[in-house]
């Protein structure tokens, strides 16, 4: 029986093959609500005591938790009091101890008080005629003692305003008749201002307590977390017959689909991102012990963000790399092929010696988008490629500008990366003073030296001031002979304020979303030459219905079914990246004949580019046969095993519906440790297996 | 630019947590921390004549505690630190572990690291000093001391470790 809500992944038409039914199946019989504190009456069963040594870090603390448990030290009470008393003059210091407070109090009171009394004596006639005549000296009848409301109500008929020059009050003074005495009216009424002034001056006192805070200096605003628009990420699906809408909907991923059941099935152009965020937030939130939003998770920010050990290409070159194997912890019948486009390395010429001078953004806005790790990924790229004469002046700036590392070598970068001081501080980003502070470095730095700036910020709108100012100082490091890059991370494009400037001075502008783009950034200014490979680079994958039953895309799938796809079909290829892809593919019995099996026949990969430079149309085919098809996973090439550890990690911990073998990602592991050493070297893949292995443990 | 009453407050409430979390991590002792950062900011409003407006406020105090620190080591001796690999056999013999308020992993941890590892571990990452700060502080070279603080970090997660499993088995 189906369970309401629950569909069948079946499709209506019932002419394709339904390969999602295990799986569904799978996924109902495990449907069964855990009670919420289950986990913790379990652990009292051996008692309280033992439910904590459960919770006890049983793996290698990251360098972020020994940090911070560094830092945690509690502050004794009023230490900053005794240490700012130290600055004051040693007079009166029984006094100090009177709240600040009450002696803001009582000064207004004594000035209010004076200025009431000052007021009323003004006020009070000594002797003789009153100022103001009755208007009506009709036979007086006695009358019941007014109320000062009531004399206040009655202003117009029975008293007359008596203006004196008084200009810090401007209020008239009202002076009753009748047989309230003159005098004393004036007092009742000035007391009556003199209170409602007091209460002002109370109600303005607390106010000015809130906005400069206890110590009497203005507290600084706490720094919000930058809200950004949801990013359109993935790929429109394809509306033929064939491709389950439903499932994607219902699922958030890719449906298996049957080459056979549509000819626009039959070909799949791939997208090529670099992005790594969703895998950089997923690192962060496992270190920090909460596992990552299901939702969070892309599958292809899980393969970007590894370094896959692919064999050295000719230089300017582009290579294609395919390869399959089973998937591990999956269906008996699954294969998981990956494919990478790899642009070659840039090759070591006779270029002379760099000063590089790297201004990097450390404030608060490099915390969203995980930006912060982009740029230390980044950065520890760039370290390894830095030669042994190249010299590095990094300089991080939030409020204001700090040096971090001065003529310093590649590896200094990569320890620097490695031990987390690229971290982001916190405070705003002085984007004016960083780019005065390079200026300064620049002019500071040997003339003979070649020298090259690269700006790496978050944001880098200026106020108009700030604008000109800016300008001055890039038109400084310009005149030297020093070009500037201008990177934006940021997901959206636009145009650049600097980009006038930049063109004037032989410098650049960019926007980046990626690590690698930024690397390519970085290598352009080290290098001092264009590192771009190819554009309008695309892969498509035909796949052959006869011997593929059916496909599925992993990762890349579109926010809604309407739009917010934007995964690009085309992209740039630069020196050292290596895009890629995978899907997983259900293999259709080998066909016999009279002379044996048919042989494997997958289909093709097909690349296609043009030239960066001569815009000349260049194209790639692979056939995907026999020899791309490993016969295990331990079988597989090094690149490929780390492919397929990054993306069953991400499947798992997204939910994956096709990651039933996965529920528990640390069964992983066993898998993770099967890897080829050139994989398991990789600081890319280490990161992986410490991030499977923590979210084990919180699972 | 001398230093002024206000820019002194100032000083106080951007630096004192750091300084102060520092030098417990040096000292071992609340108290002594505390009598050591306002021993250090007494110093700083002393010599503020000397003072420079705009140069690393931190990296400036952070060395004075440094010299503060190194003085009360002359009169009592830091607490004893191993040099080579560590073991977890607490020394029991009639020392109470937790007479220099040794009350966390951390600082046991922290006291058998060597002299140079944990003050450039604790400048760095306590006292948040760059790199480049500390080497100029220490009048060592930039690579030794992001050498320093990853073999610190190393042999802290090591330690914590260790500790992390004999405690749970």
């Amino acid at each position: 029986m189906i369970p309401a809500g629950k569909a069948l992944p079946v499709d209506s038409t019932n002419e394709m093959p339904d390969f999602g039914f295990d799986d569904w199946m799978d996924d109902q019989l495990r449907n069964v609500p855990v009670p919420r504190d289950l986990d913790a009456r379990l652990r009292d069963i051996a008692g309280p005591s033992a439910g904590r040594e459960i919770a006890r870090p049983q793996l290698a603390p990251s360098d972020g938790r020994i940090d911070r448990t560094l830092r945690s030290v509690e502050i004794p009470r009023g230490f900053q009091g005794r240490l700012r008393a130290i600055a004051r003059p040693k007079i009166f210091t029984a006094w100090r101890r009177v709240p600040r407070d009450m002696w803001a109090a009582a000064a207004s009171v004594l000035i209010f008080a004076g200025a009431g009394a000052t007021l009323a004596l003004w006020n009070m006639e000594p002797a003789g005629p009153t100022v103001a005549q009755q208007p009506d000296p009709a036979p007086q009848q006695p009358t019941p003692r007014p109320t000062v409301q009531a004399l206040v109500e009655s202003n117009a008929s029975q008293s007359v305003e008596t203006r004196r020059a008084t200009p810090k009050l401007q209020k008239p003074v009202t002076v009753a008749l009748g047989d309230q005495p003159k005098s004393a009216g004036g007092l009742v009424e000035n007391m009556n201002a003199l209170g409602s002034s007091l209460r002002q001056a109370i109600e303005a006192q607390r106010r000015a307590k809130f906005a400069l805070g206890s110590a009497g200096q203005l507290e600084p605003l706490p720094d919000l977390a930058m809200l950004e628009t949801p990013v359109a990420r993935g790929i429109s699906p394809p509306r033929v017959r064939g491709y389950d809408l439903l499932f994607q909907l219902r699922h958030g991923e890719h449906p298996l689909v049957a080459p056979a059941a549509d000819k626009v099935l039959e070909i799949s152009p791939a997208p090529l991102t670099l992005q790594t965020a969703s895998y950089d937030r997923a690192a962060a939130r496992v270190a920090s012990g909460r596992l990552p939003t299901k939702q969070d998770i892309r599958v292809e920010d899980f393969l970007a963000a590894q370094d896959y050990q692919l064999p050295a290409v000719p230089a300017g070159s582009v290579a294609v790399h395919a390869a399959a194997c089973p998937a591990p912890l999956g269906q008996v019948d699954r294969q998981l092929l990956q494919v990478v486009v790899q642009g070659a390395d840039l090759p070591e010429s006779n270029r002379p010696a760099m000063r590089l001078i790297a201004v990097i953004d450390t404030s608060s806005a490099m915390t969203a988008d995980a930006r912060a790790k982009q740029v230390t990924r980044a950065l520890a790229k760039l370290g390894r490629t830095m030669r042994t004469d190249d010299r590095l002046t990094l300089i991080g700036y939030a409020d204001s500008p700090r040096v971090l590392l001065e003529n310093a070598s590649g590896k200094d970068l990569m320890l620097l990366a490695a031990s987390g001081g690229l971290e982001p501080g916190g405070g705003r980003g002085d984007l004016l003073s960083a780019i005065q502070a390079a200026a300064d470095a620049v002019i500071g730095s040997p003339a003979a030296e070649t020298r090259r700036v690269v700006f790496v910020t978050a944001g880098s709108d200026l106020a108009g001031h700030q604008r000109s100012a800016a300008r001055e100082a890039l038109a400084k490091i310009a005149a030297t002979g020093t070009p500037w890059s201008l990177v934006e991370l940021r997901n959206q494009g636009g145009e650049s304020p600097w980009q006038d400037l930049a063109t004037a001075s032989r410098s650049t502008t960019s926007v980046c979303n990626s690590s690698e783009a930024l690397l390519a950034t970085c290598l352009e200014a080290l290098h001092g030459r264009p590192t771009r490979l190819a554009q309008n680079l695309s892969l498509r994958v035909h796949f052959n219905p006869k011997q593929v039953a059916g496909y599925r895309l992993l990762g890349h799938e579109a926010a809604t079914l309407t739009g917010s796809a934007s995964d690009p079909l085309e992209i740039e290829l630069h020196a050292g990246q290596t895009p890629t892809c995978m899907y997983e593919l259900v293999l259709n019995p080998p066909e016999q004949t009279k002379k044996g099996p048919v042989p494997l026949n997958i289909g093709t990969v097909e690349v296609t580019w043009r030239h960066p430079t001569n815009g000349q149309s260049q194209r790639r085919v692979l056939q995907l046969g026999q020899a791309q098809l490993a016969p295990s996973f331990a079988e597989a090439p090094a690149w490929l095993q780390q492919g397929v550890i990054a993306a069953r990690a991400a499947e798992s911990l997204k939910g994956s519906y096709f990651a039933s073998g996965t529920r528990r990602i640390g069964q992983l592991l066993e898998f993770a440790q099967q890897v080829q050493p050139a994989a398991a070297e990789s600081p890319e893949y280490r990161e992986l297996v410490r991030l499977i292995e923590q979210a084990d443990r919180l699972r | 630019m001398a230093l002024t009453q206000a820019a002194f407050d100032g000083l106080v409430s951007e630096h004192s947590a750091a300084l102060y979390r520092m030098a417990y991590r040096m000292l071992g002792d609340r108290h002594e921390a505390e009598d050591i950062v306002q021993e250090t900011f007494r110093s700083a409003w002393s010599s503020r004549k000397g003072y420079e407006a705009g140069h690393s406020q931190r990296a400036w105090l952070a060395s004075i505690l440094r010299r503060r620190v190194v003085d009360r080591w002359r009169r009592h001796p830091a607490p004893a630190a191993t040099g080579g690999d560590f073991t977890l056999d607490v020394e029991v013999n009639g020392v109470d572990p937790t007479a220099h308020e040794f009350t966390d992993e951390m600082q046991h941890g922290l006291s058998r690291l060597p002299t140079e590892l944990r003050e450039s571990l604790l400048l760095v990452v306590v006292g948040e000093l760059t790199h480049q700060e500390v080497a100029d502080m220490l009048g060592v070279p930039l690579g030794t001391v992001l050498s320093r603080v990853s073999r610190a970090r190393g042999r802290l997660r090591e330690y914590l470790l260790v500790s992390a499993k004999s405690m749970a088995g």
